[in-house]
């Protein structure tokens, strides 16, 4: 057999020689023309190929002697192997070995000219070496096929190539090139067509000894395998992208010949123009005068605060008003406590920006979007203004710690003991441009802060409303650049955790500021009335936080100018009226989460827009406008969990996965069905009898359905009742083999049946056997006839057990 | 019986069953306990086709040849093939007449209604060839001139499935005269005891001389009224489908040809006429289908049954027809 194969292996190869091979067509016509093992050369394809691939990297050199040099040293190198390959060929001295090593060096050739080229410190990214190693390949094969597989292999490298050029390239030479590239390449495949057409007759027909598609297939499946298993073992980030290209640094890798890469690290362009031009580059080129306070916005935002009965002075500490380079020291510290009124009226000095002019972004936010930034948490509610309670004491906050990351300090203050509810981290950058504030504006479960260069812990300290911030600054200096790390919350968990137990151990423990995160008016009707309506049926635990958030985001609106001025209690206002600002929301859903006993604590910040992103610095900007207050939720005495009630504003919040999701949904489930349990009860048992009953219901339908289709002629009685009988045989794990007839099946599967069965498929049978295959002159039935026929074997048709049908066939003697 | 009321009429269409019985009846008499083969042999006859008996001597196949000569009324001829047999010992031969100076013609076995061509692949090809144009077109040439078989010529050929050594096979377009091979095999236990018991007491230890049931005329009317029996485009379409199933399965080499499937489609309808039935169901296109086939398929297989079975298996029969007009 073996020998039979290779025979036809050789014999069969399709002739270089044109005259000796057969042709399908008539070889007059053709035998005149170019024979097309010319036109089907890919070596056209493989020329513009390379020279795409020189026009990329024109972009990355420069254009003295050297890069000039380096730019040639190439090409001139395959020329030379090709040719040769070419001498080796005519003194027919070229076996498959020298070939063979012919194409490693090839392959090699590009990164042993980078290497030479390096020593001058001049070089091309890993990525350009790898593609004009393949177009190398693709050139040498393209020159001197040996074999016919060469020649399609040469197309294939050099189109992919010039493909990949495509992506490298920014400049529109490479563009031409590479559509020159396509049109050789559309060639090539028709003249590889036509020239397969013709070689019908001569078909190779070679037994591989080895599967090499199954083992190509098996190995990529492998590899896919592989690098998917190392990305989900890893961390969550994809670190097999790191260091695999060349990179700029930003991640673990730094190559000084890197074209861009993960991080973009620097390579990455900084801006001189204009602050929005750049992303978060450690770079302090610009200065803007325009720098509010918080205060400042809040009151843009949302309208001066004013007091009725004036007995509290408003105590605003607001920074100083001077000008400061971004290196001067701080003169003063704000760390008096504040307000925030929900007594507000239109007005006040609203900043107005011209149409047009720039926006004085407040910073940049790196990282996913929509957020919220954190930059004041209010615990106390006295009398429509939420305050910092005087007697927060920071002792039980955790400490800072240094640690050096790819030798960058991190401040880490996050606990010890990481909750179930933290899902991992995410890291952001956030830059500061005209946010005058020490205060560190974050989202929400900041665990982590570094600085370029800031490696001290006792430059951070925690104010007194547990916030961040940079101790002993006036502000953060203008253009810091802040690389966060926040923990993501595992929605999950949050519905899971079991909060009557969390708000026990909170009320043990004695922390002096409980107090303030659960006081609320006791006598406000319409928001205990909110309380209760939103959370009946609902067990405790992050459900009811759920339900009060859903409650107040459906069934109320917002509207930033139903400030309700004037008013004395606009939170009562608010609740009745069921329209006003965001504080409005986060107030209503604070307090009336305290009245159900947790804890709260109103917070203030900006909310990050998804719309505000830049795509072009791939950051967002947090403009005056975004400021935005929000609450948080204390769970299991540790962690404050943000809650976003406003309509329009969402959290960033870590989605349920797939599995948590169907969790979640059989958790809801079965809260229902302990709820409902004699009608679950019920439906259960009718679902159980149904299914117990099922082959009898569903053969009274068919029956049914088979009876009334046919009615109306013999011909359509016969057929469906043949219908009918087949469907219950599928019906009973008897299904007739579609290569037996249906006499020998019917009357196999009834071998065992009563007698009166057997009459009746055998009368069937016959009936409709010469319905089926009888010449019409002998098909002249009475109708009643037949349907009585039919109708019998309807009634007593049921095929045996599908074990007692001889497996053999019956017609081989 | 209410239900089968309506089907009476219908019976009563197949005519001759009367004799087919008496032939049936006549055969399983020469050969006990091999009614499945009496009713290849019926159909094989009835379809105007040769057998081939793929089977060891001994197992009656003389008898049976005799049997159908002695029941249609016909003369038996019988050739034992041997190496050094000429064409013109079966056909026959021109002899010169020293009284009368002519030449006479002196007709070889195949002038015969039966005849039972003993091991067939033992003689030469020349003389198979000979053979086989007798049986394609029921006459022979010799020396120019042709001489008419007669027209119910039958031919039951066997050869030896053991002994091959010093044999010509068959050519495989050969095979393609004969209308089935068929294996008579040992008879069971009890059949064998009867044939002992009845030979007991008799001088000649075959078995006693077949009654004639019908004669020559008879049978042609049978073959002529078989080659009525109604075959419905539906079950043509299946034995096509049946045929291109051949042709493309992987390990025939050569398929089914539209010769096979004519003969095919013939020993079909004498099947349907042997079940009293003159229309063709795809049950009597399966019966048939291994003898018919085995005969025919050529491949790289050792079991032809298994392939026959695969065959069938996989080409779905014609069950919901497309509309055939209002029954």
């Amino acid at each position: 057999m073996s020998n039979a194969t290779t025979n036809r292996s050789t014999t069969k190869l399709p002739s270089k020689n044109g005259n000796t091979r057969r042709r399908l067509f008539s070889s007059e016509s053709l035998d005149t023309q170019v024979p097309l093992e010319q036109l089907s050369s890919p070596f056209p394809l493989a020329i513009l190929g390379t020279l795409t691939l020189v026009l990329v990297q024109v972009e990355d050199s420069q254009f003295d002697w050297l890069g000039l040099a380096r730019l040639a040293a190439s090409p001139l190198m395959l020329g030379m192997i090709c040719l040769v390959a070419s001498v080796l060929a005519a003194r027919s001295r070229l076996s498959q070995l020298a070939h063979s090593v012919l194409v490693v060096i090839s392959a090699v050739t590009p990164f042993a000219v980078e290497q030479f080229f390096r020593m001058f410190g001049i070089g091309f990214a890993f990525e350009l070496q790898s593609i004009g190693a393949i177009q190398a390949v693709g050139l040498f094969l393209a020159w001197s096929p040996k074999t016919p597989q060469g020649n399609v292999f040469a197309g294939l490298l050099s189109s992919f190539s010039a493909l990949f050029c495509v992506l490298l390239g920014t400049s529109w030479p490479v563009y031409v090139s590479a559509a020159f590239s396509g049109i050789a390449l559309l060639w090539w495949l028709m003249a590889r067509y036509w020239e397969r057409i013709q070689k019908a007759h001569a078909a190779t027909n070679v037994e591989r000894k080895l599967p090499w598609r199954f083992l190509i297939i098996a190995g990529c499946m492998g590899l896919t395998l592989a690098l998917a298993a190392t990305i989900r073992m890893g961390s969550t980030r994809l670190i097999s992208l790191a260091g695999f290209m060349p990179t700029s640094g930003g991640q673990d890798t730094f190559d000084q010949y890197a074209r861009s890469g993960v991080g973009d690290g620097d390579a990455l362009v900084g801006g001189k123009d204009d602050a929005s031009s750049f992303g978060p580059v450690e770079s302090e080129l610009f200065l803007d005068s325009e720098k509010p306070s918080l205060y400042d916005m809040y009151n843009d935002m949302y309208g001066e605060p004013f007091k009725i009965n004036m007995r509290h002075e408003r105590k605003i500490g607001l920074g100083s008003d001077t000008q400061m380079s971004s290196n001067s020291k701080a003169t003063t510290s704000q760390k008096s406590s504040r307000e925030f009124s929900l007594q507000r009226r239109r007005g006040g000095s609203q900043r107005k920006y011209a149409k047009g002019a720039k926006v004085p972004a407040l910073l940049y936010l790196v990282g996913k979007t929509p957020n919220h930034l954190k930059m004041e948490t209010f615990d106390l509610y006295e009398e429509n203004e939420w305050k910092q309670s005087v007697r927060l004491s920071p002792k039980n906050l955790p400490e800072f710690r240094l640690s050096r990351e790819l030798g960058k300090p991190w401040i880490h203050f996050s606990t010890v003991e990481q909750p179930d509810y933290l899902r991992g981290t995410s890291r952001y950058v956030v830059k500061i441009i005209n946010l005058k504030s020490q205060r560190i504006p974050a989202p929400p479960g900041l665990s982590a802060v570094h600085i370029d260069k800031v490696d001290r812990e006792n430059f951070f300290g925690w104010t007194a409303d547990h916030v961040v911030e940079m101790s002993d600054r006036d502000h953060i200096p203008q253009l810091t650049v802040i690389h966060e790390q926040a923990s993501r919350y595992g929605l999950h968990s949050l519905r899971m955790s079991d909060f009557s137990v969390s708000v026990n151990r909170m009320s043990r423990a004695s922390d002096p500021n409980a107090e303030f995160w659960s006081s609320y008016p006791n006598d406000h009707p319409l928001l205990n009335r909110l309380a209760t309506e939103s959370t009946r049926d609902i067990p405790r635990g992050w459900l009811q936080v759920e339900a009060v958030v859903k409650h107040l985001r459906e069934n109320f609106q917002v509207d930033s100018e139903s400030r309700y001025e004037d008013s004395e209690d606009p939170l009562a206002n608010f609740l009745r009226e069921r329209k006003g600002p965001d504080y409005l929301f986060a107030t209503s859903a604070a307090l009336a989460l305290r009245s159900l006993g947790y804890q709260t604590r109103f917070v203030s910040g900006f909310y990050v827009p998804e719309s505000n992103f830049d795509a072009v610095s791939r950051q967002t900007t947090v403009l005056p406008e975004n400021v935005h207050v929000w609450l948080e939720v204390r769970v299991d005495g540790a962690g404050w969990i943000p809650v976003e009630p406003t309509p329009g504003f969402e959290l960033n919040i870590e989605e349920l996965s797939i599995s948590e999701a169907f969790a979640f949904w059989i958790v809801q489930a079965s809260r229902w069905m302990q709820m409902h349990w004699p009608l679950v009860v019920a439906i259960v048992a009718g679902i159980l009898l149904a299914f117990e009953t099922r082959l009898v219901w569903i053969n009274l339908l068919l029956t049914l359905f088979c009876w009334l289709m046919g009615i109306g002629s013999v011909r359509r009685r016969l057929t469906w009742t043949l219908k009918l009988i087949e469907w219950r045989s599928a019906l009973q794990g008897t299904r007739r083999p579609v290569g037996t007839p249906i006499s020998t099946w019917y009357r196999q599967v009834t071998a065992t049946s009563p007698e009166n069965t057997k009459r009746n498929v055998s009368a069937f049978v016959s009936l409709i056997e010469r319905q089926l295959y009888a010449p019409l002159s002998q098909c002249h039935y009475d109708l009643h006839e037949v349907s009585r026929v039919c109708w019998k074997l309807a009634l007593t048709f049921s095929p045996q057990d599908a074990s007692a049908i001889p497996t053999h066939r019956t017609n081989a003697h | 019986m209410a239900t089968l009321e309506i089907l009476k009429d219908t019976e009563g269409t197949c005519q001759h069953q009367g004799e087919i019985d008496g032939l049936r009846q006549a055969l399983s008499q020469a050969l006990v306990g091999k009614a499945e083969v009496i009713e290849f042999v019926l159909a094989s006859l009835l379809a105007r086709g040769h057998i081939l008996f793929d089977d060891l001597p001994g197992l009656g196949k003389t008898t049976l040849a005799k049997a159908i000569a002695s029941a249609v009324g016909g003369k038996f001829g019988r050739v034992q093939c041997t190496p050094d047999l000429l064409p013109s010992d079966i056909t026959g031969f021109n002899i010169f007449n020293q009284k009368t100076h002519e030449f006479e013609f002196r007709e070889g076995p195949t002038f015969s209604d039966v005849l039972l061509a003993d091991e067939i692949n033992r003689t030469t090809p020349r003389t198979q060839s000979a053979l086989f144009e007798a049986m394609a077109e029921r006459q022979v040439s010799i020396d120019g001139r042709s001489y008419a078989l007669s027209p119910s010529f039958f031919v039951l050929a066997t050869q030896n499935p053991v002994e091959s050594h010093g044999t010509y096979p068959l050519p495989e377009a050969q095979l393609d005269r004969f209308s089935m091979k068929l294996q008579i095999g040992y008879p069971d236990r009890t059949n064998e005891i009867e044939l002992l018991s009845a030979s007991v007491g008799r001088m000649d230890t075959s078995r006693p001389p077949t009654q004639q049931v019908i004669n020559p005329h008879q049978l042609q009317l049978l073959q002529q009224h078989v080659a009525t029996v109604a075959v419905s485009p539906v079950v043509q379409g299946y034995l096509v489908d049946l045929a291109r199933a051949t042709r493309e399965h992987s390990e025939i080499e050569v398929g089914l040809s539209p010769r096979s499937l004519l003969i095919w489609q013939r020993v079909a309808q004498a099947w349907a006429h042997l079940q009293r039935r003159d229309f063709v169901i795809p049950d009597d296109v399966q019966k048939v289908a291994n003898p018919v086939l085995q005969v025919r398929l050529v491949g790289r297989f050792d079991d032809s049954t298994r392939i026959i079975e695969e065959i069938l298996g996989s080409v779905p029969v014609p069950v919901f027809s497309p509309a055939r007009g209002k029954g």
